[in-house]
């Protein structure tokens, strides 16, 4: 036997880091001259770009040759020029995305230093991982191959061909990314006979360069996206052109989607067999909705049962990207991801005699485009169709499509968003309902602000030495309530004084919370509502014999947006609230004995397009009483009204920060004093 | 410096494995009360719980059987402990005879179908590091889950184990046993303990089996300003004894073995004398002092290109550059270049040759573990430095490092156990302790208020020691502007919400010796549209940024801050056009020896002049501390957010 000494546990390294780390040792191929059109990219004469960006991307180039068969292969060539250190890192490597459906068929990587030197790379010295994050399993994979020498002032490109069968015959060109791009090049091929469509998104149209069955699509010298915080996803603002592809023969006409209609087609085809019932989901079905006649009362218990019993668990694997398991494989191991769960609750409901179809959806705003169908999605959610019988009421989550009637819209994968209510990101958002006679793409409905609401209430005293001390009442309903559920849910049960002790920490000094608790946690079809008590050493400041008392104690209303101004140049992209909803305060302050407020406050009342804020404080015997109420009706604030919602949140944070005066003297006036005399921080 | 390069192939042995003795059928038995078990008494308030674990390992065969029995008891409980992921390293092991099963609190059992995928974490280049993950079928809060499989590794080698008892998990009842190979030839099995109790230790069966029962493990919690993880976790380490070692060595056998065999490794790297002196006497000059000397020496050996912070170069990189390997200290200074260990070895050839005690030392860094000497352990001490005595002054330097200034160690290198080499042997000794008026910040902010009490302003800021190497070190790679970015982005944190922050000048980047200065205008935006009377202004425009870690009032962990430090902020306020200033708060002075702070206010012409001062004169605090350093930094933020009134004199007389 052989030695191996002091051979101890170690974590494995995060795996693309170590995958980087390893691709270090990748040994130089032979044959190290790059490629002519790698030496005419980095011959070409480059415009002065703004802003130092970090590297300038020379060529990005896709060729794409359709066959008869349907089988397409796609050539990419990239060359990209470093001009800072950072763009070693962010461009020091290539990356190529494969699965067992997609195979890399060659992988070329290449150097050209600034002093003319040329490092070449094969395909065996690429390394492989796996990219998953939250699936158990799935076979996308990345081929990664790190470049000699990418220092700045080198010029790096590679070339990789791929062969796919894909499921639509579509195609998206990205081709504007968050460096600069001198030249962008799309070439479509395809076999005699076959048609395209295409469509531009966020860039102005170009037209082809056409030659027998080819078409050449190039741009140039496109700017780079700029980086905001929180901005919208690339696929929403960078520059593209939606490709589709028709063949002449009606056989292979399945896989083109030429309209919603033809997707949702596609996709209720590919998941139909999966919503059969087993016996046992037919047990299931008759247990839980044992001696319900109400169909609102079914639809609640197996919504509820498929939300919060079936487990999250993805496991995708070549088409499972997109088609689901089978509902009976979902409930007999109480598992499955979003299209599993939205499968399995589609067939359950048919069991319970309620109809419903699968809705494909995407997570982000602005992805999908009404006026391109494509298969720009990332999730799957039920619409339930409401029978007559039940009325819409609390859910809230409904429309009234002239075609399939009343529909209401569940995600089942959500775990904290219940039936009537829709996650904020799926609200104001597209979705394509897929029936067993096509597709339709449906706006679905933006919840009202009156659905997601915040009551603070705060009963408080005040000691002459500026201690604060009270209890403070929150009901929650709708997203707000959501949001905290999160919170308190994702954090074992003895960390979740935490989240309110964080919170506090925001607002007091020298804080103690003496007491919490939390009403209706895990029953999400119910308000939540949190009581605490807390105690504050110092909280008013003293001036002479004075008193600075903030009175809006506690909460901040979204003015931590106002940190997406921070920057040097006006912001180029849309913001997003989180959603609509009214929030209203409601702070009574004790005041110590032998002070009065001086003065009074004048009222705040500010507005823009898409809030609304009010504030007011009033004098009720010996008790400040500090109300306010915050209203967002709309969530995407577009940029030309960026200033405006700037504007009002400067107005809600000066109101936040606003102090008033308490000194010693007889007791004040009734409500109403108008001598105003405010303070701000 | 800590060398990672030799860590980067570790192995990772797999410790989850099933006891052989254990068949399909023969799992551990779950008690009624654990099925309906709602909460763990022992530890309340946890997702979940070790109801039972075992490891057993067989030495010879080289297989490791696991065995985990896990309670379940809230939501996120599900989500982190349902899905399964055992990594492992394909070339020499394998995963096998994965067994699971899910029993809900009525005892209902829900067997694993026995699906598992293997994930690629990494694989070419002859590598390939898997994941065997799987998920388990059932899962709900209240369940328990349990799963064993067995690791098999090459078993023409003998594997170095250790078993964590430790984990994030409270566990109730760990069993681990480990059979070593009988064979005549097979080599001592021994083990290291950390973290358990002095009556807790492997026990050698009559089979000559060791065994270790432990129960009532805690979880270890995470919280802000805790020790490392690594430091803390419980965990018992067998590694096999080289045959051509002597054996039972006393501790001062092992380390005067050690360092003796360590030392003539450097000895004869160094072993140049005539070309040290003449380089040397290009270095200094006759007139300095000792410590001048030194410090002239440490400069000398910046100057090296250091090659443990570039990349990996590639054989053909490497040939085009002309890298060619260092035999010796000439070699270093011939080649201008070299590793972090060449580069201290020369540092202490110099010193030698300039007459001066010198030697080689090796620590424990403290950020991954702490030194006991009795562990008898070498590899822990993974740091490499140098010891000189110059003057009547002992100095610890490590020109490795790069960025950090004459005298000067990383933090992880300070206030850590170790040994210093000699021809004899080794010494036991301890880096020195850090210093909190080495690693500071000072900052002067010169701010204009407008009526609306928006800010605008000029910043400088000057880091030194740990502050300032950290950011040099973190921006290494990066080029003048995006230095400034990442400056900008730093400092823009410590101001209020909605700043702007902009850096116009970074002064003695390249120079460790002086403190890092930097220049910059911010703009803080108004939080009013209204002209008031009166204003207030608060005393700091800084973030107390240790604040955010002392909120909770629970402490399960001691404290610990890597590194003393001091923060010193003078900030002049001009006030707006017609405002005076009203009133100051009182001035503010705690001294509580471990933590002191200060600030004061006072007037100035055109404003106020507001001087803070901060400091952490310590490391390790025992959690009893808490309560107390929680008030410190509470009251720290009170006494920052006290308020200067300011009122518009022109105002006040139109009343």
């Amino acid at each position: 036997m052989a030695w191996q000494l002091e051979m101890t546990k170690r974590a494995p390294l995060f795996a693309i880091a170590l995958a980087l780390t390893l691709c270090s040792y990748a040994m130089p191929s032979r044959a190290d001259s790059a490629p002519d059109w790698l030496h005419a990219a980095a011959q070409e004469k480059l415009p002065d770009y703004p802003d130092s960006p970090i590297a300038v991307m020379l060529l990005n180039e896709v060729q794409t040759t359709v066959q008869a068969d349907g089988q397409v292969e796609s050539r990419h060539r990239v060359a990209i020029r470093i001009l800072r250190p950072q763009g070693q890192d962010e461009y020091g490597f290539a990356g190529v995305p494969f699965d067992n459906e997609t195979k890399i068929a060659s992988f070329k990587a290449w150097t050209i230093t600034a002093d003319g030197h040329e490092f070449a790379l094969s395909d065996k010295d690429a390394i492989e991982t796996s990219v998953s994050t939250y699936e158990v399993f799935t076979d996308d994979r990345l081929k990664v191959m790190k470049f000699s020498d990418a220092v700045p002032g080198s010029v790096v490109g590679y070339e990789y061909a791929q062969k796919v069968r894909p499921f639509v015959f579509e195609h998206d060109w990205e081709f504007q990314e968050t460096i600069p791009v001198h030249r962008a090049r799309f070439i479509l091929q395809l076999p005699t006979g076959w048609e395209y469509s295409n469509y531009w998104v966020n860039y102005d149209q170009h037209k082809p360069q056409t030659a027998g069955n080819q078409s050449v699509w190039e741009v140039t010298d496109v700017p780079a996206i700029k980086k905001e915080p929180d901005m919208p996803p690339a696929a929403a603002v960078a520059g593209q052109m939606g490709i589709k592809y028709f063949p002449d023969n009606p056989q292979q006409r399945a896989k083109s989607t030429g309209s919603w209609n033809d997707l949702g087609t596609w996709y209720d085809g590919l998941t139909e067999s999966a919503r059969t019932a087993s016996p046992q989901i037919q047990q299931k079905v008759a247990e839980l909705t044992s001696g319900m006649t109400d169909p609102l009362t079914k639809i609640q218990a197996l919504t509820a049962y498929v939300q919060r019993q079936i487990r999250y668990a993805a496991i995708e694997i070549g088409i499972g990207d997109v088609q689901p398991h089978p509902a009976a494989d979902v409930f007999n191991r109480q598992y499955g991801d979003c299209k599993d769960k939205a499968t399995l609750l589609s067939t359950m409901l048919h069991v319970a005699g309620i109809e419903s179809y699968l809705v494909v959806v995407d997570t982000d705003r602005g992805v999908v485009r009404p006026d391109y169908p494509s298969l720009r999605f990332d999730h799957v959610i039920v619409a339930i169709s409401l029978p007559d019988a039940v009325t819409s009421g609390s859910l809230f989550a409904t429309i009234d499509d002239p075609k399939l009637g009343r529909l209401l819209f569940f995600d089942p994968t959500d775990e904290v968003v219940p039936l009537g209510y829709l996650p904020q990101e799926l609200q104001d958002n597209y979705g394509l309902v897929v029936t067993p006679h096509g597709g339709m793409l449906v706006s679905m409905p933006l919840l009202p602000p009156s659905t997601n609401r915040l009551l603070r209430q705060a009963t408080l005293t005040l000691t002459s030495s500026g201690d604060l001390a009270g209890e403070v009442r929150e009901i929650r309903w709708g997203g707000p309530a959501q949001e905290e559920r999160e919170a308190f849910l994702g954090e074992q049960p003895s960390k979740r004084a935490d989240i309110f002790e964080h919170f506090l920490g925001q607002f007091l000094p020298n804080f103690e919370l003496t007491s919490a608790s939390i009403g209706n946690l895990e029953k999400y079809d119910d308000m939540l509502s949190l009581d605490y008590k807390f105690a504050s050493e110092g909280y008013a400041k003293m001036v002479g014999d004075e008193l600075m008392v903030r009175p809006r104690v506690l909460g901040d209303k979204y003015t931590n947006l106002l940190d997406l101004f921070a920057q040097d140049k006006p912001r180029e992209y849309p913001i997003e609230f989180g959603e609509a909803t009214r929030q209203d305060d409601v702070f009574d302050i004790a005041m110590p004995a032998g002070y009065v407020l001086e003065g009074a406050r004048p009222p705040v009342d500010a507005s823009c397009d898409f809030a609304t804020y009010t504030s007011k404080l009033e004098v009720h015997g010996n008790v400040l009483h500090y109300t306010r109420t915050l209203q967002i009706k709309d969530v995407l604030v577009p940029t030309s009204k960026l200033a405006d919602v700037k504007r009002f949140l400067q107005q809600v944070a000066a109101d936040q920060g606003s102090f008033v005066t308490l000194k010693p003297g007889a007791s004040n006036p009734p409500v109403g004093s108008t001598a105003a005399v405010p303070l701000t921080q | 410096m800590v060398q990672r390069s030799l860590l980067l192939f570790a192995v990772c042995l797999l410790l989850v494995c099933v006891p052989s003795r254990l068949k399909a059928d023969d799992w551990h038995i779950v008690s009624p009360d654990d099925l309906t078990l709602k909460d763990n008494p022992k530890q309340p308030g946890a997702d979940a719980m070790v109801l039972y674990r075992q490891v057993d390992v067989d030495a010879k065969n080289a297989s490791v059987m696991n065995y985990l029995q896990i309670k379940i008891f809230t939501d996120a409980g599900v989500k982190d402990q349902a899905d399964v992921e055992l990594r492992y390293d394909k070339s020499r092991e394998s995963i096998q005879g994965v067994q699971a099963r899910t029993i809900q609190p009525d005892g209902t059992i829900t067997e694993f179908n026995g699906q598992t995928f293997d994930k690629e974490i990494v694989k070419g280049h002859g590598i390939k590091y898997l994941a065997k993950t799987f998920t388990m079928p059932n899962v709900h809060p209240g369940s328990v889950i349990e799963y064993r499989y067995r690791e098999q590794s090459d078993d023409s080698y003998y594997w170095n184990l250790e078993w964590v008892v430790q984990h994030g998990l409270y566990t109730r009842e760990a069993r681990f046993s480990i059979k070593p190979d009988p064979s005549d030839y097979a080599p001592e099995l021994l083990y290291r303990l950390y973290n358990l109790p002095d009556a807790i230790k492997p026990q050698k069966q009559g089979n000559g089996i060791y065994t270790l029962t432990i129960q009532d493990v805690p979880g270890i919690v995470a919280e802000d300003y805790m020790p490392p993880a690594s430091v803390l976790e419980s965990r018992v380490a067998f590694y096999y004894r080289n045959p051509d070692e002597p054996d039972r060595e006393t501790t001062a056998q092992y380390w005067n073995r050690v360092g003796k065999k360590w030392n003539a490794q450097v000895e004869k790297f160094i072993d140049k004398k005539k070309e040290l002196s003449e380089e040397v006497s290009h270095i200094v000059a006759n007139g300095d002092s000792p410590e001048q000397k030194l410090q002239k020496i440490y400069a000398r050996t910046l100057q090296i290109r250091n090659l443990s912070f570039e990349d990996e170069k590639s054989a053909k990189e490497a040939k085009q550059e002309n890298i060619k390997d260092n035999n010796n200290v000439v070699d270093v200074l011939k080649h201008g270049y070299g590793g972090g260990v060449d580069i201290n070895w020369l540092l202490m050839g110099l010193a030698r040759a300039a007459g001066f005690d010198a030697a080689d030392v090796r620590v424990a860094p403290r950020n991954s573990t702490i030194f006991d000497p009795n562990h008898q352990a070498s590899v822990e001490l993974s740091a490499e430095l140098v010891w000189v005595h110059a003057g009547s002054k002992d100095y610890y330097l490590d020109a490795a490092a790069h960025y950090y200034g004459f005298n000067q160690l990383p933090w992880y290198e300070t206030e850590a156990g170790g040994i210093k080499l000699t021809k004899d042997g080794a010494q036991i000794i301890n880096t020195p302790d850090p210093a909190a008026a080495d690693n500071t910040i000072v900052r002067h902010a010169d701010v204009q208020l407008d009526r609306n009490m928006g800010m605008t302003g000029t910043l400088k800021v000057d880091f030194t020691g740990q502050e300032a190497s950290s950011i040099r070190m973190d921006n290494r790679q990066e080029d003048e502007a995006g230095r400034k970015t990442n400056l900008a982005d730093e400092i823009k944190a410590w101001l209020p919400l909605g700043a702007t922050f902009q850096v116009t000048s970074i002064a003695n980047w390249d120079d460790v010796e002086k403190p890092l200065h930097v220049e910059g205008t911010f703009a803080v935006p108004a939080t009013s549209s209204i002209a008031y009377q009166r204003l207030l202004l608060p005393l700091e425009i800084f973030q107390t940024t240790e604040y955010g870690g002392f909120q909770s009032q629970r402490r399960v962990n001691n404290i610990y801050f890597s590194y003393p430090y001091e923060k010193t902020d003078d900030l002049v306020f001009q006030t707006p056009l017609g405002f005076s200033v009203q009133s100051l708060p009182p001035a503010q002075d705690v001294n509580r020896g471990a933590v002191v702070y200060s600030i004061s206010a006072s007037k100035q012409p055109s404003g106020v002049e507001v001087k803070r001062h901060m400091a952490v004169n310590g490391i390790l605090f025992g959690k009893d501390a808490y309560p107390a350093i929680r008030a410190f930094f509470s009251t720290a933020k009170t006494d920052d957010d006290a308020q200067v009134l300011l009122q518009n004199g022109l105002a006040a007389r139109n009343d």
